[in-house]
């Protein structure tokens, strides 16, 4: 071991602890920023020769410390962990907020609901039933109908203007999946070649991290290390990501609710076609256009017809003001089965009302009228729908409860991955004091083999001089 | 668990988030005053308050049918008062009619005059009419009960006959109530009616001489028609104090509906307000320890 020597290994430390600065001043520098992982520059000393050797000369002494690898701290547990946690919280969100939008599309309990205007029209019958020669309450009949029907129609066109809008939404979330594994895909690529040549890819993989992440969000989906660094995105069985390549998606079948019957919605493989079971936003939107507006629409449509059903039914046994048994009250504006969409008023001459029960005279007789009003409470329209409230309370509560817990754990997770890659600032400035003091201590060590060697060559021989 | 500034902030944020959620959640209670914004807040008590609504409709509908009971009910009655009125100067007359003794043709022909006058007077009473529909016409959509002859013009016979219509008002949930009388019921069956007993009576004083026997037969007849309005008055009596009594009820039911409304919909404004100085002072905790716990690094003590 000679004193030049010694100067090296010294030399290895200024290098290694100005390189584990650098990598402090770097976290530190992203200690707020989105997606950042943490680095540790690994420090490893430098051995001697264990080569045995005739003529070695190692005596046992290292040769100094290396600072060449930079690692990212990361658990890949806690990161796979929080892709499922985040995908699951988008899809409870998508439908919880579906949900809601439904209870406005519904407007109960309150004045405008559909409830109260059902109320208001048994109410009108009621009216007539003790002034049938009025004509202004059978205009009242007529009147509170049409504000029934309104109110149905109202409903179902907010629903399926809420179907159609989180369509749309589907097919804009497809097209930014696409955008991320095409970025995914490149990143990859970037990765591979970085990593071929040897420079540190950390930065490119906390980028290709944080849109995996975003991914996970929009479509569900693990992540599998690869070769070279790169990472293969798996959704729904269907790998997306596969190293350097990717596929695309697309959302196929029906664009309008009407449509949903004949063409079930579905997020398909391009090219392949494959159908694949996607998570989270996407996850969300699906099953809210397949399974929750279709069946609040179909009960809406139920609720009208079984009002028509039971409302022409009973207005038939009657007597109008002409003497004529009554004719249909409700009737479909299209010639179709009856739905809360084509819903109309068929009777225009309020004369035309059955509000008598004496067959084949014209009289003042309300009694009629009274049996329609006691529809209310009888006719099982009121207690459906009121049901059909009750259901989509429920429902919307168990989904808010849903987002709630998720959410929860959601974070939960997040602050176990913030554990482990994220930033402490304690943490990097006692870092770099640390490192601060072995650069210092090895500027030392150069100083004191300086003098050492100064020693040697400036005083050396000149005994006697 | 190592623990990070980002991970401290992150916590603190939720923590100031949910506290800033519950905050919220009151005071949007206390600004609408209801608990019972959407079906979710609790599906239970949603479908409670659509029930309460709707029978409050019911009863309010119920209220409306009860006044319009009552009004027909006593326009009813006071026309029945009338027409005792009448039946007993009808009966006066007819008693001196019958005292031949004292009467001359000429005083008997006075006396049918004024009979004739009473019985326009109670064809008059006979169509009282309420909101242009005649009382004792049961459900007719003409405007008298009884024509100028005398005979029945109305629909519906009475109760228990083939033809009859009953105007019904219904008063509460399961009680629906006739609130007619007809003209049959009251004035006798057509061909035999009070009208057809009034014109006998004064053309049997306007012959001369008067036949006694038959003016005492048509006596006996008053006596029976007299007997027959008593009846349709009990009647009616009878139905005003259910109405009344069903009234009552009504209002009672309508207040005990609303406060179950109240209850369900409404904000407990005690409750709440109690809430939210909790939810407030939990609010600005942790606003407090946040910005105690977020200011000091070790660079505070690096020197």
């Amino acid at each position: 071991m000679s004193a030049l020597s010694t100067l090296n290994t010294a030399n290895t430390a200024l290098a290694a602890q100005q390189r584990a600065l650098e990598v402090t001043a770097q976290n530190i520098a992203n200690v707020n920023t989105d997606g950042y992982t943490r680095q540790r520059a690994e420090l490893q000393s430098i051995g001697a020769s264990t080569v045995p050797a005739f003529f070695s000369v190692s005596k046992n002494v290292g040769g100094g410390v290396n600072a060449d690898t930079v690692a990212r701290i990361r658990d890949s547990f806690a990161e796979n962990r929080a892709l499922a946690e985040h995908a699951t919280n988008a899809r409870y969100t998508v439908q919880s907020s579906a949900y809601a939008q439904i209870e406005d599309a519904f407007r109960e309990p309150g004045d405008t609901g559909l409830q109260t205007s059902l109320s208001e029209m048994w109410s009108s019958w009621e009216d007539l039933s003790t002034a049938t020669d009025i004509p202004a309450a059978r205009r009242a009949v007529l009147e509170s109908t049409a504000t029934v029907v309104g109110s149905l129609q109202t409903t179902r066109a907010t629903l399926d203007a809420q179907w159609g809008q989180t369509r749309e939404d589907l097919a804009t979330l497809v097209e930014d999946v696409n955008a991320a594994t095409a970025q995914i895909s490149s990143l990859n690529r970037s990765i591979q070649r970085a990593s071929q040549a040897g420079v540190t890819t950390n930065e490119l993989a906390d980028k290709r991290d944080a849109l995996v992440l975003s991914l996970a969000q929009k479509v569900g989906g693990t992540a599998s290390p690869g070769v070279d660094g790169m990472v293969d995105v798996l959704v729904g069985g269907s790998a997306l990501v596969s190293g350097t390549a990717r596929i695309e998606l697309a959302v196929t079948g029906a664009t309008t609710a009407d449509e949903l019957a004949g063409s079930p919605l579905a997020v398909v493989t391009v090219p392949g076609g494959t159908k694949v079971r996607v998570g989270g936003t996407a996850g969300g939107e699906v099953e809210v256009l397949s399974t929750v507006i279709p069946q609040y629409r179909d009960a809406l449509d139920k609720t009208a017809a079984d009002l028509a059903a039971a409302v022409n039914a009973a207005h038939a046994t009657g007597t109008d003001g002409y003497g004529a048994l009554g004719g249909d009250l409700l009737e479909s504006s299209d010639g179709g089965p009856i739905t809360a969409a084509n819903l109309a008023v068929a009777i225009t001459d309020p004369g035309r009302l059955a509000a008598s029960s004496v067959p084949g005279k014209v009289s003042a007789d309300g009694s009629h009228a009274l049996a329609m009003a006691r529809l209310g409470e009888t006719g099982g329209v009121d207690s459906g729908y009121r049901q059909l409230i009750t259901q989509l309370g429920v429902e919307a509560s168990v989904s808010t409860r849903n987002v709630t817990i998720q959410s929860t754990i959601t974070s939960t997770v997040d602050t176990n991955r913030q554990a482990v890659s994220g930033v402490s600032l304690d943490e990097e400035m006692t870092q770099m004091l640390t490192f601060q003091h072995g650069y210092q201590a090895a500027a030392r060590m150069i100083t004191a083999m300086d003098e050492l060697l100064s020693t040697l060559i400036n005083s050396t021989g000149l005994v006697g001089r | 668990m190592r623990i990070t500034q980002k991970a401290m902030v992150t916590s603190s944020l939720t923590g100031l988030n949910n506290n800033l959620t519950a905050l919220v959640k009151v005071q949007n209670q206390l600004a609408t005053g209801r608990v019972l914004n959407r079906p979710s807040d609790s599906p239970i008590d949603t479908n409670k308050s659509m029930q309460v609504r709707s029978d409050l409709g019911r009863v309010a509908q119920q209220d409306r049918n009860i006044t319009d009971a009552q009004s027909r009910l006593d326009q009813t009655d006071s026309a029945l008062q009338g027409l005792q009125d009448l039946l007993k100067r009808v009966q006066a007359l007819t008693v001196q009619g019958l005292n031949t003794g004292g009467n001359d043709a000429t005083s008997s022909a006075a006396l049918a005059t004024e009979i004739t006058a009473l019985r326009a007077d109670m064809l008059g009473v006979a169509n009282t009419s309420i909101n242009g529909r005649p009382v004792f016409g049961g459900v007719t959509s003409g405007a008298v009960a009884y024509q100028p002859d005398g005979t029945y013009a109305g629909l519906g016979q009475g109760e228990g006959s083939p033809e009859d219509h009953p105007v019904l008002r219904r008063i509460s949930d399961n009680e629906v109530l006739r609130v007619d009388v007809t003209g049959p019921e009251v004035f006798g069956p057509d061909g035999a009616n009070l009208f057809a007993v009034l014109q006998g009576i004064a053309d049997k004083l306007n012959t001369s001489p008067v036949d006694a026997a038959a003016l005492s037969a048509d006596l006996a007849a008053l006596d029976v028609a007299q007997d027959r309005v008593s009846t349709a008055q009990a009647t009616v009596g009878a139905r005003s104090s259910r109405v009344q009594k069903a009234a009552e009820l009504n209002i009672t039911r309508e207040l005990a509906l609303s406060a179950q409304r109240r209850d369900i919909e409404d904000v407990d404004i005690p409750k709440a307000s109690m809430e939210l100085s909790a939810q407030q002072l939990g609010y600005q905790a942790s606003l407090a320890v946040t910005a105690k716990i977020l200011q000091p690094t070790l660079m505070e003590f690096l020197r």
